[in-house]
């Protein structure tokens, strides 16, 4: 029986770890790396474009890391994924529980073997693709809960075939709607993203971004005016010209926070 | 019925007068040395009961000993006037206890009832007093008969009518006061129709009937707080009085039997006089301390004072706290003197009110409720000083003297007691400070060092050793060198708490190399460090996690890259060290709160072995890199290293 070729793209911001794990991969014969990317960005583009059947994607990568590199991809291009990573025990535990695999550096020989074998496996049947595809959202979900997130600076955002990194500081509101989050900036552009609010608000410093209601998150140093209305509820306005309602509990946050001297 | 000659009833006639004397004036003195020892005026509201008592009895006892006593004995009539102002004197005890009955009663409608019958009280004894006087005038018999009468029926009138308006008294607080008065009316009587051959007992009874008035009034007037110790020195002295009496009495017989005509002394008439004299010598410690007993147990039914304070000082040395301490002198102060109500007050007297036990009026400053009837002071070497507001004590009993030493003793076992607690709690609490100190220096060391194994690193740097292998064997080599000498570098500061400038700038670089090597052109390292300047002692690893700070959050976050600079100066006897890095930089108000630990840490470090002499001064701005600079006593430095 002969086997397909795997094709794999590789995406590390470190040439020797990019390198040694390319050497690994070209010594097997069943394996083909069809690109190497030195970031996550151009990971993204990657993917995209040759389509790949696994991607390999490090973890820390500056900018945009290997799960952000998930996040963004459009869906129906996810290949699928084998994080690398030198020691996060976060990831570990949380690709554990999803059975999502990964590899931790320096990668041994072996170890990578077995990970092809298993993509080889589920990618030959379409029901555990999905499945697959499935697992790597929970993953990256439960991984980003889990973690001491580091504070986000920059919001990578898809904009047709470019990426941008939006500064949270721009940020002016988040509003969210069912698995989209709607972002508008003190410039007044406007941003969708797939993201859970509670993920992105657990990434955010919580004395800049105040919640406004269950769904509705404002930069804080951005509300230039606070309207009491009737039932003991608010309504402020924000640099750009945006209205939002307060809800009843956050109200009460919000005079403690922003209207007592 | 009595063996004894008649003369007999003369000399226990006078003994009584002059013991009735002996006792009154020991009154008279007790309140006068308490009046002054306050620094009170003798004659104010408190006390004036008292001391009338004595003064009355006093001259009742002297005049009644010129009366009946010498005068009778020498045969000659005792002028007249005399006779008239004792009796007189007697006269007003009883309109005293009737006073005194007055004075604590709470409620204004029972002063209103009583008020008259006071009245009454002294006017019937000025009238009896008067018409002694007129007898005397008039060179009637003596003592007057009608006057004697109308005392007589007077307050037996009287004390029915008290017995009516009190009836909601209780019978052990009237029972006092009626006996006194019921005794003194008797007696009056017996005067009333007096002759001289009466028994012996009759006639000391009769004319020692006032001593009932005096317990009264001093039962009634609970202010006068000695009247405990009046008790104990007048029952002592009486019994003394009777022992010596009875004894000399019964030796009349042999000394009578061996009287020599001629004059001279047998010698066992001196021997049995001395003997007798030393018996009745040393019988008075023995009577006093019985008479103490009987007063303390039997009369008062006082608790043995020496057994609380005792057991009271064993109780606050095992309290461990201050309202442990509280709650011992509650629980003691219940069990000795049925204080039931036992509250914390503020101290309201000053600082310079060296009392601790304050009572009577002087409790005023509290604005006690009717039922305070003492306020205890903790004097405590420092404030706050605690304060404890007596209740009312159990069955109506009065504060007595020895109630009083008693407060001010556990106050002073409590209040020492408390300034040991307050010093030990100091103690402890610094202690608790310390050792804070201790355990936040030993979580920085395991910090630091598991900051130094960074498996991150060590993963990152077997990889790029790995990849070297590959492809530059020679350099893979090299890597691996400079990365055991990293982790030799780290495994040392477990021993040595400084190590020279010289030797951290070793590992620095090692460190870079390797970081050099896995992010290759993305990371430009240069080290400037002085040869002059690599002796200088450092605490060890204090600048690694700097470098190592700028390549993991300065520069690895940024695609291109960017470089890192060491640098070290020495300036006036400071020594300068600086990392900088031209890398992503952050805000430094938002550092504090998410990623500061690791700088925190570096900063305790510095703290603990230079105090404030050494600074950790960081200067970064989002996009623009970062600066942290060390500055370091220099000399400080090797002589901790020293020591």
């Amino acid at each position: 029986m002969i086997e397909s070729i795997l094709r794999v793209v590789i995406a590390d911001d470190e040439r020797p770890a990019r390198s040694f794990l390319g050497a690994v991969l070209r010594s097997m014969t069943d394996v083909k790396v069809v690109g190497e990317a030195t970031g996550g960005a151009e990971a993204i583009q990657l993917i995209e474009r040759l389509r790949p059947d696994v991607a390999m994607l490090d973890l820390q990568m500056p900018e945009i890391d290997g799960l952000s590199v998930v996040r963004l991809v459009r869906r129906r291009f996810l290949p699928l994924v084998i994080f690398v990573t030198a020691f996060d025990e976060y990831a570990v535990k949380a690709f554990e529980v999803n059975a999502v695999d990964y590899l931790t550096k320096p990668v041994s020989e072996t170890r990578l073997r077995e990970a092809v074998r298993r993509a080889r496996e589920r990618l030959e049947r379409a029901d555990l693709k999905q499945e697959a595809a499935t697992q790597l959202r929970e993953a990256v979900g439960s991984y980003e809960r889990s973690a001491p997130a580091p504070r986000l600076d920059r919001i990578p955002i898809r904009q047709k075939g470019d990426i941008l990194l939006l500064p949270v500081m721009q940020l002016a509101s988040i509003v969210a709607e069912g698995e989209l989050l709607h972002l508008t900036t003190i410039r007044q552009e406007r941003h969708t993203i797939s993201y859970r609010l509670k993920d992105l608000e657990a990434r955010l410093d919580p004395a800049k971004f105040i919640r406004l209601g269950r769904g509705v998150l404002a930069n804080i140093d951005v509300i230039v005016r606070v309207t009491p209305m009737p039932g003991g509820l608010y309504s402020v306005r924000l640099q750009n010209g945006q209205e939002l309602d307060v809800s009843r509990i956050q109200s009460r946050l919000l005079r403690s926070r922003l209207l007592q001297l | 019925m009595s063996a004894v000659p008649s003369n007999a009833s003369r000399i226990v006639d006078l003994l009584g007068f002059l013991t009735g004397t002996v006792l009154y004036l020991m009154l008279v003195a007790m309140v006068w040395r308490e009046r002054a020892g306050e620094g009170k005026p003798l004659f104010s509201r408190r006390g004036r009961l008292p001391l009338l008592t004595g003064l009355c009895g006093v001259v009742w006892n002297v005049g009644a000993m010129a009366a009946f006593g010498i005068g009778a004995a020498s045969g000659v009539e005792p002028p007249a006037l005399v006779v008239a102002l004792a009796f007189g004197a007697l006269g007003f005890l009883p309109a005293v206890v009737v006073h005194s009955l007055l004075e604590g009663r709470e409620t204004a409608a029972e002063r209103r009832t009583i008020r008259p019958a006071i009245a009454g009280a002294y006017a019937l004894s000025a009238v009896a007093t008067a018409l002694q006087f007129l007898a005397a005038i008039e060179g009637q018999r003596m003592p007057s008969r009608p006057a004697l009468w109308l005392l007589t029926g007077g307050f037996t009138a009287l004390t029915l009518l008290l017995l009516i308006v009190t009836r909601r008294q209780p019978i052990s607080r009237r029972g006092v006061w009626v006996v006194a008065l019921s005794v003194f009316a008797v007696s009056a009587l017996h005067f009333g129709r007096h002759d001289q051959n009466e028994a012996w007992w009759v006639e000391l009874v009769g004319h020692q009937a006032s001593l009932p008035l005096v317990l009264a009034i001093l039962h009634q007037d609970y202010r006068f707080a000695l009247a405990d110790i009046f008790l104990k020195n007048a029952i002592a002295l009486l019994t003394l009085i009777s022992l010596g009496f009875a004894l000399f009495s019964a030796a009349t017989v042999p000394l009578a039997a061996w009287h020599d005509p001629s004059g001279a002394w047998d010698p066992r008439a001196i021997v049995l006089l001395i003997g007798l004299w030393l018996v009745t010598v040393l019988a008075f410690p023995v009577i006093r301390r019985a008479a103490g007993h009987v007063v303390d147990r039997v009369v008062l039914r006082r608790p043995d004072y020496a057994q609380v304070l005792a057991e009271f000082g064993s109780a606050v040395e095992a309290a461990e706290t201050e309202p442990a301490v509280v709650a011992e002198i509650a629980k003691s102060l219940r069990l000795a003197l049925g204080v039931l109500d036992v509250r914390p007050v503020e101290d309201r007297l000053g600082d310079g009110d060296q009392r601790v036990a304050v009572w009577g009026q002087d409790i005023r400053p509290w604005l006690p409720d009717a039922g305070t009837s003492l306020v205890m002071r903790l004097r405590t070497v420092e404030a706050p000083h605690p304060a404890l507001a007596l209740g009312p004590l159990a069955a109506g009993r009065r504060l007595l003297s020895g109630d009083l030493h008693l407060v001010e003793s556990m106050s002073r076992l409590a209040s020492r007691r408390i300034d040991l607690l307050r010093v030990g709690h100091e103690r402890v609490e610094r202690n608790v400070r310390e050792g804070e100190m201790q355990r936040l220096a030993a979580q920085a060391e395991l910090r630091a060092l598991r900051a130094q194994l960074n498996p991150h690193f060590l993963f990152n740097a077997l990889t790029t050793i790995g990849f070297l292998i590959q492809t530059a064997p020679p350099r893979a080599l090299d890597t691996l060198l400079r990365l055991t000498s990293v982790l030799r570098g780290v495994l040392r500061r477990s021993t040595s708490e400084f190590s020279t400038l010289g030797e951290e700038m070793d590992l620095i670089a090692s460190y870079l190399e390797i970081e050099h090597a896995r992010f290759e052109d993305r990371l430009s390292v240069s080290i400037d460090v002085p040869i002059a300047l690599r002796d200088r002692l450092i605490p060890t690893l204090l600048l690694q996690p700097l470098v190592e700070n700028a390549v993991k959050h300065g520069l690895a976050p940024r695609a291109s890259g960017g470089a890192v600079r060491v640098s070290a100066r020495a300036a006036a006897g400071l020594l300068l060290v600086a990392v900088t890095d031209s890398g992503v930089g952050f805000d430094p108000a938002l550092a504090a709160a998410a990623g500061g630990v690791g700088l925190r840490s570096i900063a305790d470090r510095l703290r603990v072995h230079y105090g404030a002499k050494a600074t950790l001064d960081i200067r970064s701005r989002p996009g623009m890199g970062t600066v942290v600079e060390l500055s370091l006593p220099a000399e400080s430095g090797a002589r901790a290293a020293a020591s």
